[in-house]
């Protein structure tokens, strides 16, 4: 009698098997949020996984990239000798994280120029601008290998054997979600709305 | 004598008229200095510079009491990509305003003497190429808002 209805049943059997898959892919990597580009929030689906790197924070304390896991995370890469462009975007970050104090997100700054910015150096600057924000340093060889992963761009303009030169570089902000992944650039300029309105809606969207 | 006398005050308007010009040539409004870390080596100034002759106006030097040095910057945003480039000359055509402002030109102020914390003061000193020399008072703060008292940063001229 089942042969009757062979056919059927193996319809059946792949209607069912690729109906799951739509579900399970849904749930995996939704449709992709986009942003108006006026807003200069490019979102990257599916999220590019980041390199386990070793760096160490303002405290002296290891950090390696899978501490990113287990909270969305906003990252800035720049360098303590910048007077302009990094201040202005830690201040913005400075007042984004007052608006988003309920939310569970970490605040990383990464240094570009770890000749020059050692933790001590961090420490003091990110002291200025909010001690519960994270600054990293380290081997320059694992900075670059997580800059190059996030798509950070630099390169270095002066003497850099005097302690008079200047660091050109990558001056968005990168969303790292709670899987170390990055989906999102926040492109300047960033103000402290940009940066809330931006991170609000894309933790709204994918969630933990 | 009466030739004499025309031509000599024909000479002191000319050079009254002269000096009248050099006068306003060269205003400079909401003045401020970003605050920063106690430990960094350079901070930023910002300003409007305003023209209000019809001809070029070139910056010759820019210097502070509080600075070992101070050069002019212009931070450049390419496909988010930030330069910084030195501005080597700075000249303002006939009644040109320039404005310095975060992620735009701005002063790089080199090698404080002491660390300047959020409300203390910075001299600076503008010399123009026509010979004006202006001197300005600003305030260090976090942002170009006023402050509490509405004060700008004030300049006077010298000559």
């Amino acid at each position: 009698m089942l042969n009757r209805f062979k056919i059927p049943l193996v319809a059946l059997a792949l209607l069912l098997a690729a109906t799951a898959s739509v579900v399970l892919l849904k749930q995996i990597e939704p449709t992709p949020l986009e942003f108006d580009s006026s807003m200069g929030i490019p979102v990257m689906s599916p999220p590019i996984p980041l390199p386990e790197v070793n760096l160490v924070d303002q405290h002296n304390q290891p950090f390696q990239t899978s501490t990113l896991k287990g909270s969305w995370n906003l990252l800035f890469f720049g360098f303590t000798n910048c007077p302009d462009v990094c201040p202005t975007t830690l201040n913005n970050l400075k007042q984004a994280a007052k608006q988003l104090s309920q939310q569970p997100i970490r605040y990383i700054f990464v240094s570009l120029d770890p000749n020059r910015d050692s933790p001590e150096k961090l420490k003091d600057y990110m002291n200025f601008f909010n001690p519960e924000f994270t600054a990293l340093t380290g081997n320059k060889a694992e900075i670059d290998r997580l800059s190059e992963a996030l798509g950070v761009i630099y390169d270095y303009e002066g003497d850099t054997s005097s302690d008079d030169y200047s660091v050109n570089h990558y001056a968005a902000i990168l969303v790292v979600d709670p899987q170390a992944r990055l989906r999102a650039h926040i492109l300047p300029p960033h103000s402290a709305s940009k940066i809330v309105t931006g991170i609000s809606l894309i933790m709204d969207y994918y969630g933990n | 004598m009466l030739k004499l006398l025309t031509r000599t005050i024909i000479c002191w308007a000319i050079t009254g008229l002269g000096l009248a010009l050099a006068e306003d040539t060269i205003s400079i409004e909401a003045a401020w200095v970003r605050s920063a870390p106690p430990t960094v080596n350079v901070m930023a100034g910002y300003l409007r510079l305003i023209n209000h002759s019809p001809n070029n106006v070139t910056v010759n030097r820019i210097s502070s009491l509080q600075f070992e040095r101070v050069e002019v910057h212009r931070s450049v945003i390419h496909e988010g990509m930030m330069h910084m480039e030195k501005v080597e000359s700075l000249t303002l055509t006939g009644h040109q305003q320039l404005v310095f402002e975060p992620g735009g030109y701005h002063l790089m102020l080199i090698a404080p003497h002491q660390p300047l914390a959020r409300g203390a003061n910075v001299s600076l000193a503008l010399e123009f190429d026509h010979g004006e020399k202006l001197m300005i008072e600003t305030l260090v703060k976090d942002g170009p808002e006023e402050d509490s008292m509405g004060q700008h940063g004030s300049s006077h001229h010298q000559h």
